[in-house]
């Protein structure tokens, strides 16, 4: 495989010396998350099926049985789906929080790693939408100077996990200041 | 509990009880233009005996506003904690925003026409991350928001003391000329612009013309003597004069390249100054740009293929950009040679041209799989198109897809340069036009890997580094490259305390 070319090692410090990310220890998301998820997956899905249910209606589109049928297989296909993905995409995602970077990971087939370093962060906040609230989470927001790309999602926190987490961002801003 | 309000803002309040004017004005805003083409309908379509409708719908419309006015009224609460700005708000989402002082850009005061009415301002907030996000404390009396602003202007001009920038007019003495762009340069630049491209550019704007000129009289539409050129070249044959058409072409593209380059470009001067870059250019528009060495995000440079004949180089810097410059900021210097652009380089990244570096290759997976997607699967389209329409013109267009689409391919892919030294990461690529961009790696804001499904198979990864002037992407390298990688960032980062901008 591809090996680096010159001498990555000879550096002033070598990369073994780094600290690793792998060697990160990534925390789950709270196990209400994985509830959460489905019950939002479900609203969602029961509101486009609604919509489409009742445009379709006055499309006249549903005029026969064979095309009722194809319509509710066709939704419950998609909906089993997306309820299979939400439901194994909670054991794939993970935070960590370093010293100096928050790390999250995600994502089933299509993985995504994303670090942050802490003297980067611009602003942070907590979000909680109403069916968040019902069971008990809340989401952190980071926000960076590298545009939408390097913003960080992490959902599923316990709200007072979120404000732990939120306070320590924060900390080390402030300490950035002191120095 | 919570007070009405406090002068040293360290406890939660609520903003002026009479500003619930203000927010019921944003709330019914939000519902009218969220749900304009619905009312649009509604009013377009009443019949008579709707009267009663439209009442009850204007203030069912004036009751939800009034509501959700209320509700946001009460959501809303702000306080100083800590040195940070902290905003609650929300109507059924709840939010709570953390602004620290130091990462305030600017704030300011705005007043609209209700606001007007009731004296009140609302706080405006910019932090170099808010470019999509907007952090405002909607209406304050001035007395407060004044107090404030100054409370947070005044923090931030007691902290650091580097922030008071040198006036750069102050400093024009000190300015020394690096770069001039000469007439001949700029004829050079002219002559060797991208034809291809100003060609079409040129009759898309004949076309457009037509189309206005066409409306008022039939004479001058282009369709008719697009028709009347090809009938009456049917007419003639094929003759080995209509090859002139194409040298004609070039030479009108290339007085018109001609025009632009010194329209935009005459007179093209960079001066350096202690603190940045000032760059003049323009004929009849004299246009100044300043960049401070500090703001500098990313350094790009590139070549075309007729340019490199005469070794003329395009730079591109791109800066950061913030709310108040509205564009995103970048500077483009047409027509450097290699000296100078190493010149450039060595100014703005130091000493990084005598730092080791390691190069990086992608990974001959990327070749095989874009491949697949982008001459594999068209060509087999194509070939359905054939089996449904037989004609000798999908023939062709397959053949050439294969034979261009492989060999740009390839040549992209053998383009890739990946160099990454102490301090800079440096990206090259391109398939006719070469292209090289570098940036520094104190400068990141963050890193993502990631893997497609097929990626992760074989153990490869995709790396992107974001700045605060846009992102590069690393394409295919082994996932323990990228992991070296990003542990190497992030060491660069948060070992570095010299400022991203």
């Amino acid at each position: 495989m591809i090996q680096p070319v010159s001498e990555f090692e000879n550096e002033a410090l070598s990369t073994d010396l780094l600290p690793d990310v792998l060697s990160i220890e990534y925390k789950k998301l709270a196990p209400s998350y994985k509830t959460y998820a489905l019950v939002s997956t479900t609203i969602t899905f029961g509101i486009i099926f609604l919509l489409a249910l009742v445009i379709l209606l006055f499309a006249g589109q549903l005029y026969s049985f064979y095309r009722i049928i194809l319509f509710f297989a066709g939704f419950g296909v998609l909906y089993v789906a997306r309820m299979i993905i939400r439901y194994y995409g909670y054991g794939k995602k993970g935070y960590a929080i370093r010293r100096h970077d928050v790390l999250y990971k995600s994502g089933i087939w299509w993985k995504r790693n994303i670090y942050i370093p802490k003297n980067r962060i611009q602003h942070v906040e907590i979000k909680k939408s109403p069916l968040e609230d019902i069971f008990g989470l809340a989401r952190l927001k980071i926000f960076t100077a590298g545009g939408s790309g390097s913003d960080m999602v992490i959902p599923g926190l316990l709200p007072d996990v979120a404000q732990r987490l939120k306070e320590n961002m924060m900390q080390k801003i402030a300490d950035d200041q002191e120095e | 509990m919570i007070k009405k309000s406090n002068t040293d803002f360290s406890t939660p309040a609520h903003q002026p009880l009479y500003s619930i004017v203000v927010i019921f004005w944003k709330s019914f805003g939000g519902i009218i233009r969220g749900f304009w083409p619905l009312l649009f309908i509604f009013f377009m379509n009443r019949k008579q005996n709707s009267n009663w409708l439209l009442i009850i719908g204007s203030v069912g419309l004036a009751l939800i506003s009034f509501v959700f006015g209320i509700l946001r009224y009460y959501n809303f609460l702000y306080h100083i904690e800590d040195k940070n700005l902290v905003i609650s708000s929300g109507l059924f989402t709840k939010v709570t925003k953390n602004i620290p002082f130091d990462r305030i850009q600017s704030i300011r005061l705005e007043q609209k026409a209700v606001h007007r009415m009731l004296n009140l301002y609302s706080v405006r907030i910019d932090t170099a991350g808010s470019a999509n996000e907007e952090i405002e404390i909607p209406a304050l009396e001035h007395a407060t928001a004044s107090k404030i602003k100054e409370y947070i202007v005044q923090y931030n001009r007691s902290t650091t003391s580097s922030k008071t920038t040198v006036n750069p007019i102050d400093q024009a003495d000190q300015e020394e000329l690096v770069f001039k762009l000469s007439l001949w340069d700029i004829i050079k630049l002219g002559l060797t612009a991208n034809h291809i491209r100003n060609f079409f550019i040129i009759v898309g704007v004949l076309i457009g013309i037509s189309t206005q000129l066409g409306e008022l009289d039939d004479k001058y539409r282009l369709d008719k003597w697009v028709t009347y050129a090809i009938d009456s070249g049917k007419e003639l044959g094929f003759r080995w004069e209509f090859l002139l058409i194409i040298p004609a072409a070039i030479l009108i593209s290339m007085i018109v390249s001609l025009g632009m380059s010194l329209l935009k470009n005459y007179n093209l001067q960079v001066r350096k100054s202690p603190t940045g870059y000032r760059v003049n250019q323009g004929l009849i528009n004299r246009n100044e740009q300043f960049a401070p060495y500090k703001k500098i995000q990313i350094f790009k440079w590139s070549i075309s293929p007729l340019r490199r004949l005469l070794g003329l180089y395009h730079v591109n810097i791109k800066q950061a950009s913030s709310v108040e410059m509205s564009a995103k900021k970048s500077i483009n210097i047409p027509g450097a040679h290699i000296g100078q652009v190493s010149d450039f380089l060595s100014r703005v990244f130091y000493k990084s041209d005598r730092e080791g570096k390691s190069t990086f290759q992608v990974h001959i997976k990327f070749l095989y799989r874009y491949f697949i997607f982008l001459v594999v699967i068209p060509a087999i389209a194509f070939c359905i198109l054939y089996y449904f329409f037989p004609s000798i013109q999908f023939m062709i267009l397959t053949f050439l897809w294969i034979i261009f689409g492989t060999l740009a391919l390839v040549r992209y892919f053998n383009s890739w340069e990946i160099w990454l030294g102490e301090s800079y990461l440096q990206l090259g690529r391109g398939i006719l036009t070469m292209s090289r961009e570098r940036i520094f790696l104190h400068k990141l804001q963050g890193v993502r890997i990631h893997q497609t499904p097929y990626q992760s198979r074989h153990d490869l990864a995709s790396v992107s580094v974001y700045t605060a002037a846009g992102t590069l992407t690393i394409p295919y390298i082994t996932l323990s490259d990228a992991n070296q990688m990003a542990n190497y960032f992030l060491y660069k980062v948060e070992s570095s305390r010299k400022a991203w901008m």
